[in-house]
């Protein structure tokens, strides 16, 4: 029998990091609940109140408790050990589905932030992850899975983008052949039905849609770091201004070889600072190389890789203008999105306005 | 598990060894229970499958896809011969009222997921890298008491899994674990990273956060 207990004033019923043996219904009285904030800088508060079941999903979880119960003006509270609590559940349905709601809205809020703060929603397409689940299982000789899985993808995407892939190697694995090592691997299958699908869209746009000035930083004053010697190691901002001259004067190949060239010297292949910039900067030189392929994959890579990265707004706004280019103005409009939410409000911010409204009235 | 008969010719579903039961990526909407048999849960990293888990009679498996329509997170493949019960979210809503046991058991596995989920966004939100680094290998020796007994812990993981765990550069989490191998924090292995001595990076987590905590009090 579940016992009930009358608290006086003050009393502490437990303490954070105390095993949780029982759970509690407040009858009468108050009780507080005060509990550190998840970044773990403020103390909490909340109120229990009267008829409201507390302690439970440590005790059910079987996890120490994450706050301090504390009496404030005397109280009466029920005492439920797990099996009396799961006996009184089994007759209250209602209870029970309640309390279900509350439990899955909880972990849906937090795993939305955790998705927030990896961006994971940004950077993987699950049609392609699919298929390369697929691929995985049959590189590593299993086929039966490897056949599930391409069965999967028909089913879930009939018109989909790896469609006659699919089917090949879905036909393979029916007769137990091994992977066949004469195709193009996923990803430079990917590339290739990118690079056909641009030729489709610069022929018929022309890329008239996109406007020049879409691509220009925010303006960088010209000073006398230009002509600093070459023996010298740059800086971010040093690299970034020289790269920019020769985006001005129109040569972005010239740009995106001097990085490969930075890349392959040992002198910043320490350096994390600059490592970071230069996967910002392919993603961007790749748009005006017209790659959109390429630099789609470089900045996705930057924003999974930088989250706090000091080139993440830019990031954004170029796969914003990226998928803009490539028609995909649901996800374009995403991502101009996302750079609105990225504060202060400068020049990233207005260009993504202004680009918003006009996606607004396509 | 108690389950009647009627309940599992309408739901049920049954499984062979090695047979898949649904693939990381593949978009679902059904729970299931295990009725008979043993299910594995396993997932693709990079080049390899790591076997996350192994549930057994009376478990649940795939409740995410109730909450969001996000696809599978990994595979789940049966071990052994396996007997399963299915539910989408229709379903599972009338199900309920005759099979709170069912329930409940949700009820048990929501309150760790919800757990497991706080301490991993309180791992994210640790401003200081090297502190948040140091903090996931805390949080992956906190399920293994025996660890804490020994007071040292091998972790079957790799930087790649650790930069993954806290949302970090795989490149700095890198320079960070360098950093922490010659102060003798931890030993790295090409499969496996040793803590020898826990309690001693509790205390450099407890120490960072509280300084925090009072900075941000003045």
């Amino acid at each position: 029998m579940p016992t009930i207990k009358e608290y006086p004033k003050g009393a502490i019923i437990y303490f954070e990091g105390d095993k949780s043996d029982y759970i509690y219904l407040l009858q009468s009285g108050q009780v507080i609940l005060i509990y550190t904030s998840l970044d773990g800088e403020k103390e909490e508060k909340y109120n229990v109140k009267i008829g409201e079941f507390f302690g439970v999903k440590s005790t059910l979880g079987k996890y120490p408790r994450e706050e301090t119960a504390q009496v404030v003006g005397g109280a009466r509270i029920v005492i439920l050990r797990p099996d009396e609590f799961q006996q009184m559940a089994f007759k209250n349905t209602r209870l029970v589905l309640q309390m279900s709601k509350v439990f899955s809205k909880e972990l849906r809020q937090i795993h939305s932030k955790i998705r927030e703060i990896l961006k994971v929603d940004t950077v993987k397409d699950p049609e392609y992850e699919l298929m390369n689940v697929g691929e995985s299982f049959y590189m590593s000789g299993n086929l039966e899975h490897a056949q599930y899985v391409f069965e999967k993808y028909l089913y879930h995407y009939p018109n989909g983008k790896f469609k006659e892939r699919a089917e090949m190697l879905l036909l393979k694995t029916r007769k137990g052949e091994t992977y066949p090592i004469d195709i193009p691997s996923l990803e430079t299958y990917v590339s290739k039905l990118m690079s056909a699908y641009e030729e489709e869209q610069i022929r018929e746009t022309g890329l008239s849609m996109v406007d020049d000035d879409l691509f220009q930083m925010p303006a960088i004053e010209e000073n006398d770091s230009l002509e600093k010697s070459i023996h010298k190691l740059f800086s971010v901002d040093e690299l970034r201004e020289k790269i920019e001259v020769f985006v001005q004067n129109n040569q972005i190949k010239d740009a995106y070889d001097l990085i490969l060239e930075l890349e392959n010297s040992k002198d910043y292949q320490n350096d994390p600072k600059i490592i970071e910039y230069f996967l910002y900067e392919k993603g961007r030189l790749l748009i005006l190389l017209k790659n959109y392929k390429a630099a789609l994959e470089f900045l996705l890579k930057y924003l999974k890789d930088y989250p706090q990265g000091k080139f993440i707004k830019n990031a954004l706004l170029q796969v914003a203008i990226v998928f803009e280019i490539m028609k995909d103005y649901k996800k374009a409009k995403l991502f101009y999105e996302k750079v609105l939410m990225i504060k202060p409000n400068d020049e990233l911010s207005k260009q993504a306005q202004k680009r918003l409204e006009q996606l607004e009235n396509k | 598990m108690d389950t009647s008969e009627g309940l599992f010719q309408k739901f049920g579903k049954e499984f062979r060894p090695g047979q898949m039961i649904f693939c990381e990526w593949e978009p679902g909407d059904s729970l299931y229970i295990i009725v008979k048999g043993k299910v594995k849960i396993v997932k693709i990293f990079g080049k390899t499958q790591k076997t996350l888990d192994v549930m057994e009679e009376g478990s649940i498996f795939g409740e995410m896809a109730l909450l969001e329509e996000e696809p599978r997170s990994a595979s789940a493949i049966a071990i052994t011969e396996t007997k399963l019960l299915e539910f989408n979210k229709e379903n599972f809503n009338m199900i309920i009222q005759k099979y709170p046991q069912i329930v409940y058991n949700l009820l048990i596995i929501f309150a760790k997921r919800i757990y497991d989920a706080k301490r991993r966004l309180k791992n994210l939100l640790i401003d200081d890298y090297t502190t948040r680094v140091i903090d996931v290998f805390l949080m992956l020796s906190e399920h293994n008491p025996n660890a804490w007994q020994m007071n040292s812990i091998t972790l079957q993981t790799t930087i790649d899994d650790v930069a993954n765990w806290c949302g970090l550069p795989v490149a700095e989490v890198n320079n960070i674990v360098m950093t922490l191998v010659k102060q003798g924090k931890i030993e790295l292995y090409a499969d496996k990273i040793v803590v020898p001595n826990l309690k001693e990076i509790q205390r450099i987590v407890q120490t960072k956060l509280k300084s925090k905590r009072k900075t941000s009090k003045v």
